[in-house]
């Protein structure tokens, strides 16, 4: 199952998690916030079942217009060309390829204004308009080609019941386990499929699955939560179904198998909960799917397999790759897997035989992108292309022949960035209360501990917490560095970098013993570099919001801090969050209504602790924020201005997490920065 | 300022009464007139007012003024085909009537209220206005050349806006904004129109309109001074230090009334001389009700011209010859209106079981004009020619209503704890001796009070052959300072005693089938109700609506912040103060609760913030209790549209139903 811990904490990829570099030329400057704007994103990575062509995206911010121009391009690998697909699409992603490698399909948005929806269009590389397929009328949030070519799995919410009743303003709505903002009931999400006859142009559609039980939604372009996947014979699609159309529900989604023909649903397991990501082996004996280690919701994610018609299969990860798996990809032999995760201060593949030991593939420094997610794909002939980066490079498209093959650098988008006079990124471990752990430095690019010279340390903590600090390209902790401050961004129990006990280490124990684990890493920093313990401070969104705001309710060692969209009060995420209501409690202990909940929830809550706060906060976040309701960073505010600490608290006019447009995502960063820089001199 | 919290659930009459009185159901409460704002021509002859009838398909009230000629009561229809009329007001002369109106968007898409002048003997009314933001309130000038105008600031980072440089510094503002609140600032404008001339600046703000309501200027008979309350900014959540100011009305130069440090409220200048009549607090104790002081500009100190009635004034106006105010506040089961000659002790009017809903003004003959409501019917408008005279009714909107078979609606009082309270109990309309279930309805506020006069929702209730008791409580302004006070530091416990004290003593009459009793209300009725259910297991079922369960929600993220501190002596976070605040929650006591609950509320609810109502819903669902929760995608503390407010009234009876018949 996909970790509920996950989809709560979300973490931020601040790290506007794009990039990669040449060289440094002697002269090379530093990198400023101003050059943020010309990082080149590179994602999609999807390579043709053939193996010679890889389709993927490139998008570039567009600060006037303030959107992101995202385009779908074509890399041959034969020749090293590439070339654009497509011409002003909204909204694009999700490229992939027919068997037959003749068309692509992808999603992107159509239709005008308010209506317009993200819909499947299929593109025929022998030439051609791309064709919208779909008319959905609220959106298709993931697609999957039937093997043959000729029809196309889709998702779409159905449309309320009461849409009449709803216009004439009888729109009050019951209330499940969903955030606090939302507007109305989630309506169910279910299977249609486009159909074209041989040859046709045309397509028709029909609705395959229906009930109050739901597939999870999606977010167009950023991948599925969980994939459609068919069968080889084309008669069977595997997706996990939850009970209900709330998300927050997810955690009681199981592993489902749909008869296109008879339009029958039936489990793949007796587990009943805490499945996800069914997908059928090449040879379509065997399905593999997701399912914590243990069958304990708080624990990892293993990969399970399971025999395609039916049973509850073996944990075939438990054993020998002992992280939480984002990602399986069946290699083309059905034999074995390529596993993602996080592994120390790396992104990690594995290939996992079924009748063997799972072997981490030599990926020489390069970072496979995965914040939840490998954003790879494989070919027939077992080549695998994704996207990546580096320490000094944003992200670019990478290419391996083989698992056994080095990676290879296939595209050059973010020279200007490479070449610039970056900052040293190297991995820092120390030990803490028995865990062996691990975190990143930066170094300012003229660090010189031989000068004498003192530096600021700057903490950027990730969010999660069940994510990693990890060697990728990271802009940010780079601006930060520029300025000649050490930065450190430290892992903690509950990172998903060093296994199972590191990861449990932090269920009922949210803050106290990760705070300790970065407490600890600080003393590791500062036995190795030239700290001046005199300018310290922390910072970090989302989870990592809320070990900033622990980290200052219970040390006193920093002289500012930025607590960015925080969790502040685990009380509000179990109630108002869009993961509110039991999946919330797994990490936590229960309920916080039930028995000594409430206890444990406080406990563990940073917002118990502001009025022992002295540090200078700057606070952020957003106004539409249904992953950590703003609510809490008003609470931390007023504790902290009720003390009369000084805080300030920007606030963006914005759904989501954290702005997604350019022009707000910089502003949240040159907040954070001056903030530093004010209190850092 | 809490009255924020009231709860008047404004619906109600219809037109034609069957031969056989039938009791009251939605339909009839459909077809209720609303009758408001009642103005009288300078010399009395005339009467002003706006008629407001529900348009179900179109989901919106429809507002017009009319015109009534108070001998023959004839009235017509002095609009047309305008949205959003508001506010007529008389020239001083009588021969204009201003009033304001949506008008077309200066700037963007959204109409924004503006403010006209219709001549009286005939022809179009003249727009006077067409400012950006609005006019949220206006006065004329004494003479009748000018209006002060209240109208907010433009954001001055609009073009940084619109290029997504959008963030805003938070400050006491709710959770809901998302913008920074622009001040409200005094203007002038010739009557005939032409360009308004500001005359006050700064970071400080006249009441905004949302969630105040706004205030209006007042000008001094020579017309060089406009008296106005100046907020420290724009939010509520810092008004506690809101105080009279005196805008010379030609070079915006301003001085303080009075010495206080906050609390004042609607000055009023006196039509003769230079008396001035404001609100505060009595004693400037936030938790108390509010008083009338007196004073002239210069004076040194204030006179409570409200001592000898401690009773919470909630309108008061100047008599013609300014020697007198009328004071209007609720008192016992009903609303009073006293006569304060300046001189002498203040006298009630004999209103005949009348409740009074607000007063209009005073024409220069001395007689005034209010509406009113009685038990059995809403609101119309009412005349008294003097302070002896009886009231005369001028409206009769609603008379439908009168001929259906409505509940009797009488008081019930009982002892508690020292105090003499009390309560309305309504019978079912066909009530004959027996046992029948029981339903409360709690007021919200809680600085409100349940009073005998109309209401839809208890006629409504009733008729589903329910016991219907609406009690008072400690906090409520029906009784006092002693009783309006005693609520501070005690939120629930002793308003909670009150309650189950009166249904004791309604239990007591030997009507009431005790296997079967609901409990009910709104916003702070919605407190008391979640309060009641952690505490007292008698109950079948429950409403909760827009209910304050957490007081930390309160103070963090709704519009009261510093506004509640008084009630509590402290903020929350100051770690002596902590335990008081979550004792007093409902939600702390939520694991507690067994009763089936409806819980409801607004998405968009800036005052008793709907983050309440998730936290009861998940403590409800995750200790096995049955419950819904129904939301409503709009803004406001409760839906004010036709369609869904009476949704609401739908679902909360359906739920009674459910468990209690």
């Amino acid at each position: 199952m996909k970790s509920i811990t996950n989809l709560l904490f979300g973490t931020l990829a601040l790290t506007i998690a794009l990039a990669a570099s040449a060289g440094v030329s002697a002269g090379a400057r530093t990198i400023g916030l101003d050059d943020l704007k010309g990082i080149v994103g590179v994602s999609d990575a999807r390579i043709s079942p053939d193996g010679k062509t890889i389709a993927f995206v490139v998008s570039r911010d567009d600060y006037k217009a303030d959107r992101s121009a995202r385009a779908l391009m074509l890399y041959d690998l034969a020749t090293g060309s590439q070339r654009s697909l497509t011409y002003d699409r909204r909204g694009l992603g999700n490229p992939a390829w027919s068997s037959d490698g003749t068309r692509i399909a992808f999603l992107a948005l159509a239709g005008a204004g308010k209506e317009q929806r993200e819909q499947v269009f299929v593109l025929d590389l022998r030439g051609g308009d791309a064709v919208a397929i779909t008319t959905a009328p609220l959106g298709v949030e993931q697609f999957a080609w039937r093997p043959d070519g000729s029809a196309i799995a889709y998702v779409t919410p159905d449309e309320p019941k009461d849409k009449k009743a709803i216009a004439h303003h009888l729109d009050a709505f019951v209330v499940g386990d969903q955030a606090y903002d939302e507007k109305s009931a989630p309506t169910p999400n279910h299977i249609w499929l486009a159909l074209s006859a041989a040859g046709a142009t045309t397509w028709t559609t029909q609705r395959l699955t229906q009930g109050t039980w739901s597939l999870p939604s999606a977010q167009p372009p950023g991948p599925p939560a969980s994939p459609l996947s068919w069968s080889p014979d084309g008669r069977y699609v595997a997706f996990e179904k939850m009970p209900d159309a709330h998300d927050a529900d997810a955690w009681m989604g199981v592993a489902a198998i749909l008869d296109t023909q008879t339009k029958n649903v039936r489990a793949l397991t007796a587990h009943g909960k805490y499945e996800s990501v069914p997908q059928f082996s090449p040879d379509g004996e065997q399905i593999s799917y997701w399912y914590p280690f243990d069958g304990d919701p708080a624990a990892e994610n293993d990969i399970s397999i399971a025999p395609a018609s039916g049973g509850d299969g073996t944990d075939v990860t438990a054993k020998d790759v002992d992280r939480n798996v984002v990602r399986a990809v069946w290699m083309p032999d059905s034999k074995s897997l390529l596993l993602a995760g996080h592994n120390g201060t790396d992104a990690a593949l594995w290939l996992k035989p079924l009748d063997g030991t799972a072997k981490a593939l030599d990926l020489g420094g390069v970072q496979p992108s995965e914040p939840f997610w490998f954003d790879g794909s494989v070919a027939t002939t077992g080549a695998i292309a994704f996207a990546g980066s580096q320490s000094n490079r944003p992200s670019e498209l990478y290419y391996l022949s083989s698992p056994a093959a080095k990676p290879r650098r296939l595209t050059s988008y973010n020279d200007t960035v490479a070449s610039l006079d970056l900052g040293k990124v190297v991995p820092i471990s120390w030990n803490s209360e028995g865990f062996a752990e691990d975190g990143t430095l930066t170094y300012p690019p003229d660090y010189s501990p031989a000068s004498g010279k003192s530096y600021p340390l700057v903490l950027v903590v990730h969010g999660g917490p069940a994510s990693a600090s990890i060697r990728s390209f990271d802009a940010f902790n780079q601006v930060l560095a520029a300025r000649g401050w050490i930065v450190f961004s430290p892992n903690y129990r509950g990172s998903d970098n060093l296994g199972e006990k590191y990861w449990y280490g932090i269920v009922k124990d949210a803050g106290a013993g990760p705070g300790r684990d970065v407490m600890a890493g600080i003393a590791a920093v500062e036995a190795q570099s030239k700290i001046d313990a005199s300018r310290i401070a922390v910072s970090g969104w989302s989870y990592g919001g809320y070990m900033t705001s622990w980290l200052i309710g219970h040390y006193h060692i920093w002289k500012a801090a930025v607590s960015g969209a925080a969790v502040n009060n685990l009380v509000d995420e179990y109630n108002l969050g869009d993961g509110s209501g039991a999946g919330e409690g797994f990490q936590l202990g229960g309920s916080p209504w039930v028995g000594n909940g409430m206890q444990l929830y406080r406990d563990q809550s940073p917002i118990t602790y502001a009025w022992q706060i002295d540090t200078p906060t700057l606070i952020m976040s957003d106004t539409g924020d249904a992953r950590v309701p703003i609510t809490q960073s008003y609470e931390m505010y007023h504790a902290l201005r009720d003390h009369h600490v000084p805080v300030r608290f920007f606030a963006y006019p914005v759904a989501g997490h954290h702005p997604g447009d350019p022009v707000r995502r910089l502003d949240v960063d040159r907040r954070w920065v001056d903030w530093l820089a004010h209190y850092l001199k | 300022m809490r009255s924020a919290f009231l709860l008047v659930v404004a619906l109600a009459a219809s037109t034609i009464a069957p031969a056989v009185a039938r009791s009251i159901d939605f339909s009839d409460l459909r077809h209720l007139v609303s009758v408001n704002d009642p103005q009288l021509s300078p010399d009395g002859k005339m009467l002003v007012y706006v008629r407001s009838t529900a348009n179900y398909d179109k989901d919106r009230s429809q507002a017009d003024l009319m015109l009534m000629d108070v001998r023959t009561r004839r009235a017509r229809h002095l609009t047309w085909d305008r949205r959003g009329t508001s506010q007529p007001r008389w020239s001083p002369q009588g021969d204009r009537i201003a009033f304001t109106a949506l008008a077309p968007a200066v700037k963007g898409d959204e109409p924004e209220e503006q403010l006209f002048v219709m001549p009286m003997n005939g022809g179009d009314a003249h727009q006077i206005t067409s400012i950006a933001t609005g006019v949220d309130d206006f006065a004329w000038s004494p003479d009748g050349t000018r209006f002060a105008l209240v109208v907010p600031n433009e954001n001055p980072n609009q073009k940084k806006i619109e290029a997504h440089e959008d963030a805003f510094e938070v400050g006491n503002n709710d959770y809901l904004h998302t913008a920074t609140a622009m001040p409200s600032h005094l203007w002038t404008v010739s009557a005939g129109g032409g360009a308004p001339h500001r005359l006050t600046n700064g970071s400080w703000s006249l009441e905004t309109v949302d969630p105040g309501g706004g205030s209006t200027p007042s000008w001094s008979r020579d017309g060089k001074t406009i008296a106005i309350v100046r907020f420290p900014t724009p939010l509520v959540g810092d008004a506690l230090g809101t105080r009279v100011e005196l805008v010379d009305a030609k070079t915006g130069a301003m001085r303080q009334l009075t010495h206080n440090s906050g609390l004042e409220n609607d000055p009023l200048f006196a039509p003769v001389g230079d008396a001035i009549a404001y609100n505060r607090n009595t004693n400037g104790d936030y938790a108390n009700g509010t008083a009338v002081y007196l004073t002239h500009p210069g004076a040194a100190a204030s006179v409570d011209v409200r001592s000898s009635i401690d009773r919470d004034i909630e309108a008061k106006l100047w008599s013609a010859n300014g020697k007198a105010l009328w004071l209007v506040g609720p008192n016992g089961p009903r609303t009073s209106l006293w006569y304060r000659p300046v001189d002498a002790t203040a006298r009630a009017v004999d209103l005949g079981g009348l409740t009074v809903s607000r007063p209009g003004n005073v024409a220069l003959t001395g007689a005034l004009v209010f509406t009113a409501t009685r038990s059995d019917r809403p609101g119309e408008i009412y005349m008294l020619a003097s302070p002896d005279a009886k009231p005369v009714e001028l409206t009769d909107e609603n008379a439908a209503i009168a001929k259906l078979q409505l509940a009797r609606v009488t008081s019930v009082t009982w002892k508690n704890d020292g105090f003499t309270e009390d309560g309305v109990l309504t019978y079912p309309p066909s009530f004959k001796a027996g046992k029948y279930p029981l339903v409360l309805l709690i007021h919200g506020g809680p600085q409100s009070a349940s009073l005998e006069g109309w209401s839809s929702q208890r006629q409504l209730f009733a008729a589903h052959g329910y016991l219907v008791f609406e009690p008072n409580y400690r906090g409520s302004t029906n009784l006092g300072d002693r009783y309006q006070h005693a609520i501070a530091r005690d939120a629930g416990d002793g308003p909670g005693r009150d309650a189950m004290a009166g249904v004791a003593a309604v239990e007591k009459l030997g009507i009431v089938d005790t296997s079967r009793i609901g409990i009910s209300g709104w916003s702070y009725g919605g407190y008391m109700t979640s309060w009641l259910i952690g505490h007292y297991h008698i109950w079948k079922a429950a409403v909760s609506g827009a209910a304050l369960n957490d007081w930390f929600d309160d103070y963090n993220v709704a519009f009261y912040v510093n506004l509640d501190v008084p009630f509590f002596g402290g903020s929350p976070w100051n770690p002596k103060y902590t335990a008081m605040w979550r004792e007093q929650s409902p939600i702390t006591y939520a694991p507690q609760i067994t009763t089936p609950t409806l819980i409801m509320g607004d998405i968009g609810d800036n005052n008793v913030t709907i983050t309440n109502s998730f936290k009861m819903y998940h403590a409800l669902k995750d200790n096995g209790v049955p419950v819904q929760f129904v939301a409503y995608p709009v803004h406001g503390h409760f839906p004010t549209d036709p369609v869904r407010s009476e949704d609401v009234t739908r679902h909360w009876i359906g739920w009674l139903d459910k468990y209690l018949k």
